[in-house]
Parts: C-alpha cells; structure tokens; sequence
C-alpha cells in the first residue's frame, strides 16, 4: 500500500472508531478497548512528532512518551461532530505537549551547552552499563566510561534534576489528572490501599497525573528502584528521578496549603 | 574513623541545589551508584525542604554529612523552628524518606530558649563487596 493509501486508510479507519465511542455510554466497558484501538493507530503519528523534536538534549524514548500522553489527550478531547480530520486536531495538541515538556524543564540557572551534551551521554551510558552490570552503575563507572571527571558526572546529575528555584506550575495545567494511562501500563496499583490510610494525601495523590502517581507508588510502597522502574515504564532513569522529585514537590505543596 | 562534613547555608529552597550537590559528591567517595545518588538527592532534599516550611526567618540550614568508614552515609539537617514541627512516623514524608533510606529519625530540640528541629537519616551507598 502507498503511504498516502495508508494514510487515507488510517483517517476512515479513525472516523469509524470515533462513530463508535460517540455511541458507547460513557460506562460502557468497551469504550477502552475502543479508545485503546484509536490510541494505537495514531502510535506512529506521535513518534514522527516526536522525531521533529531530535537533537535538542532529550532523550527520544522520554519525547515519544511524552508525545503519547498528547495523543491520549488528543483522543479524550476530540469531537468529532466539528468535523475535523482527527490526525488534523491531534498534531497541535500532540506538539504543544512536547513544547511543555521542554518548557517545564527550562532550567533556573541556564545549564551551559557542554553539560547538557555531556548529560545526554550520561543517559546512554547509563543505560548501557546497567544492562551490562546487571545493577546501577557507580559514578567512577560513568566517569571512566565517559572519560570525565567524577566531579562533571556529578555536575550533570544536578543538572538534569527537576529542581528549579522557581515556583510550581500553576493548578490548572494540562498537567491535571490526564486519562489513564494504567491500561497500556499493564498491572493493578496493588500498593494503592496502603496509600490510602494517608488520609490528607488521598486527595492529592488522585489528582496526579497516572504515570506520576505509578512511579510514587512503586518507588516509595513497593520499593523499586529507580532503575528498575525506568526499564518497567521504558523511559530514561534520569525522567524517573525527575519525576519523582516534581511529584514529591506537589504533594508538599498541596499538604502545606491543605493544612 | 568517621569523617564529617558540615554545610550551612540559607534556610531558602534556592540554596538546596548547594546540599544536594554535596551529597552527590560526598556519596560519590563512597562509591555510590546513579541510584543511590538520586535517591540521596531526592532524600536529602525531602529532609530539608519539610524542616524549611516551618523554620524561622533568616534561620540557616545546618547540614552534617557522617561517613563511618564503610559504606553507611549519615545525614542530618537541623534548622531553628518556634513551631518545631517535624514529620510523624508514619507520614508521607516519613514513608518517603524511609523508603529512600532505611533509617530516619526527627526529632525537636531546645538550646539557650532556641527550638530546633531536626531529621537524620541513613543510607547505606555503593556495591556490596562479592562474597
């Protein structure tokens, strides 16, 4: 088939999933599989979204997550009785997510050029060494693998952090409890309950966002390591850590207010 | 023989990158994984910035960084606070620090008419030695 064949394809195929959610009850168990179906069939459009974004000091696999929640908030929000292609409608929305994850990690302090390169690096060989060691590499490991000092392995760490001095991002941010995301995730939230005798953090933890209330849990109740969970959910640790910082900087936030 | 650090610097978030640095650097002697280095971080950043919320205007943070000679790296953090208040066993901040760390204590005390509070914790850093 030519791609403008595939392409065609794909858009009438989409205009009949999009019918067919318009007729499910918001209740209705096959709406997932349903949304799960448009999800995947755009899967493609989000990675050539997130390729346009290459070079630029992120590592591709976090751009192409990142780029995925755009597309399930793309699905989400679509209407289709405007009568807008859904590829049309999702490319803004997919873009304009990769746009605030670049934004959200502009850093307090300019980070210079040479450290972001050598971060970079640092996310690769990390990865790599992992896997060869079969555990987290040291930073001498990394600084021999690297063939820099440990105090610039040490330098980049920092810098790729989530630490800002900056405020938070501001409550009604896309950032809000976005769709689940714990079907393509696979596995229950089995730690949940024992969250939940937490009873000021209840709220909150609802609130955030699925993937970030996922890596909490299993970090902190189920006692992954950050490595570990960077494999589980197929992202950089560096994310994870970044992750985990930003969450823990919410709750904080919220339970101060709250009290 | 332990070896003993000591970092005080302005009871401001913007001063925690300073912290969180040095514990990088501190556990990096000891050996330290990428793992255990963002957890410290993320650790000794939890530690400082629940005490920050409640202590005293123009306090300083008064960090102490304990190594014992093998592979255990002691924090501890301890900033003036009128309020005292410190994170319970069994809060999320509790959890979250344990969880990172293995052994956490807080606690409040009072020095010349002065309230302080504080947390301390433990982490053990690197790769065990093969058997």
């Amino acid at each position: 088939m030519s791609e403008i064949a595939s392409l065609e394809a794909r858009k009438a195929e989409a205009r009949v999933l999009f019918a067919r959610l318009a007729e499910l009850d918001a209740d209705d168990p096959t709406r997932a599989t349903v949304r799960d179906t448009v999800v995947e069939l755009h899967l493609p459009l989000a990675e050539h979204l997130a390729r346009r974004f290459a070079h630029r000091g992120e590592p591709h696999d976090d751009l192409v997550q990142v780029a995925n929640i755009g597309l399930i908030k793309a699905v989400d929000r679509f209407e289709p009785e405007r009568g807008l292609e859904f590829s049309t409608y999702a490319t803004p929305t997919i873009v304009g997510e990769i746009k605030r994850h670049f934004r959200d990690k502009t850093w307090a302090v300019r980070v210079p050029r040479r450290l972001q390169e050598l971060r970079l690096a640092m996310t690769r060989a990390n990865a790599d060494l992992a896997q060869t060691l079969g555990r987290s590499p040291t930073v001498a490991e990394l600084a021999v693998h690297l063939g820099v000092g440990e105090d610039d392995v040490i330098e980049a760490l920092e810098a790729g952090g989530a630490y800002s001095t900056v405020p938070l991002e501001t409550e009604n941010d896309d950032d809000a409890p976005g769709p689940s995301l714990t079907d393509t995730l696979g596995e229950e939230d089995t730690s949940f309950e024992t969250v939940e005798n937490l009873a000021s953090l209840r709220p909150l933890l609802a609130e955030l966002p699925e993937r970030e209330r996922r890596i909490l849990l299993l970090r902190f109740f189920e006692g992954k390591t950050q490595s570990q969970i960077a494999a589980d959910l197929g992202i950089s640790q560096m994310h994870v850590s970044r992750l985990l910082a930003r969450t823990l900087d919410r709750l904080r936030t919220g339970m101060l207010t709250t009290q | 023989m332990s070896e003993v650090i000591t970092l005080s610097v302005p009871a401001d978030a913007g001063y925690l990158t300073v912290v969180r640095t040095a514990a990088a650097a501190v556990a990096a002697r000891l050996g330290a994984t990428v793992d255990d280095i963002e957890d410290l971080r993320i650790a000794v950043n939890e530690a400082c910035a629940v005490l920050l919320a409640h202590s005293d205007p123009g306090a300083s943070l008064d960090c102490r960084f304990e190594l014992d000679g093998g592979r255990d790296l002691g924090f501890r953090v301890v900033v003036p606070s009128a309020h005292g208040e410190v994170p319970e066993p069994g809060s999320f901040a509790w959890m979250v620090l344990e969880s990172l760390t293995g052994r956490v204590a807080v606690g409040t005390d009072e020095h010349d008419g002065v309230r302080t509070a504080h947390v301390a914790f433990v982490r053990t850093i690197g790769v065990a030695e093969p058997a």
